[in-house]
């Protein structure tokens, strides 16, 4: 991930460019998993409650994933570590629900 | 997991789930492609450039003006705030304002975007709904109230099935909203083919400054620089660094960022 800011005591210079070079980084783990949770979710044959738990548990560890390669010096390429575990959860969540019915249609029902 | 109640011809997932799928993610592509071709030129003048050019380091003068000594500071603002001559208060701009009206290439814009985003959805789904009616298409993993019933079953007829099973226009709803996060990973970032991203500019477009409205921007700016004051932030620097032990060694890192990746 692109470096933000210079390492310097005091106010941060903040680069546009990496900023939302990051932010896609993050949006393209985030659809990846989702849709790869999706579709182990509808081979399982997951119904209902157990499949949003699924999604926000596979959400979860994507985040904690996401943190563990950012490291110590996250301050360097991410504004807030919030954004790690909320970007594009919604987002995610239809890519999800797709997946989910599509695979569970495709081995369940057919 | 429980077994299916109802079995499904295999010929409805081979003619009917993945052609949706493949309709869906095919329209988005070519949408994509569709607003490249007819993104109409911005034609700029040279004028609006410079005067777009003159806002930005306005603004950048108010933000970082403590790191700049007072003298420096003063002399800046005198330029652009000056009574007589100051720039902001000098130049003063034609204005055209933008009425979608009077203004063509905003008409054809708005014409454009309306056309590539909402109408395809509407007659695609208007035609799936119309060729692929009358059966079952797929169920959803989760269970669904009754209320969902008549819009997601719309030309199945049977009162006493169950709401998850839905037709093949709400899985042609599920389509498009599903893979409009699928279309970054493929088409890369700004595609044409996400609509709730185009939605959302929309929405926020009308808030942000016309480039015909100058002069208001310019007075904008100008009340804005009156009030900024100079907090000099290097005050007492000396000192400062004389009572720390320099850390030479950390104090710069190797990691300047030369490009994005």
């Amino acid at each position: 991930m692109a470096s933000l800011v210079a390492k310097r005591e005091g106010p941060q210079f903040i680069s546009e460019v990496a900023v939302r070079g990051n932010a896609g980084v993050l949006d393209y783990c985030r659809t990846s998993v989702s849709a790869l949770s999706g579709a182990t979710a509808g081979i399982l044959g997951l119904t209902a409650l157990y499949g949003f738990v699924f999604y926000f548990l596979a959400s979860f560890l994507l985040s904690l994933l996401l943190i563990l390669k950012a490291g110590r010096k996250w301050n360097k390429s991410f504004k807030s570590r919030r954004l790690l575990f909320t970007g594009g959860l919604v987002g995610g969540l239809f890519t999800y629900v797709l997946f989910w019915t599509f695979l569970y249609g495709m081995v369940h029902v057919y | 997991m429980a077994e299916p109640e109802l079995l499904l011809d295999s010929n409805i997932r081979l003619w009917v789930i993945l052609p949706i799928v493949f309709i869906t993610f095919l329209v988005g592509v070519i949408r994509h492609y569709v607003s490249i071709l007819l993104q109409s030129d911005k034609k700029l003048t040279l004028e609006q450039v410079s005067d777009s050019q003159v806002l930005i380091r306005s603004r950048i003068l108010r933000e970082n003006g403590k790191y700049i000594p007072k003298q420096s500071f003063l002399m800046r603002k005198f330029f652009f705030n000056n009574q007589d001559d100051g720039f902001f208060k000098k130049t003063k701009r034609k204005v055209i304002p933008p009425s979608p009206m009077t203004d063509p290439s905003m008409l054809t814009d708005m014409i454009k975007g309306n056309v590539t985003n909402v109408l395809p959805m509407l007659l695609i789904g208007g035609w799936i709904n119309w060729t692929f009616s009358g059966f079952v298409t797929t169920k959803v993993p989760f269970p669904l109230t009754l209320r969902f019933k008549p819009m997601l079953q719309q030309g199945i007829e049977l009162l006493t099935l169950d709401a998850s099973w839905v037709s093949s226009a709400s899985w042609y709803f599920l389509n498009v909203f599903g893979l409009r996060s699928m279309y970054s990973l493929i088409l890369g970032q700004d595609n044409g083919a996400d609509q709730s991203r185009i939605m959302q500019e929309q929405m926020s477009g009308a808030a942000m400054a016309m480039p015909a409205d100058t002069n208001k921007a310019f007075k904008a700016e100008w009340e804005a620089l009156e009030l900024t004051d100079h907090q000099w932030a290097l005050e007492g620097l000396e000192e400062e660094l004389m009572s720390k032990d320099l850390d030479l060694d950390n104090m710069f890192s190797s990691e300047l960022p030369t490009g994005i990746f």
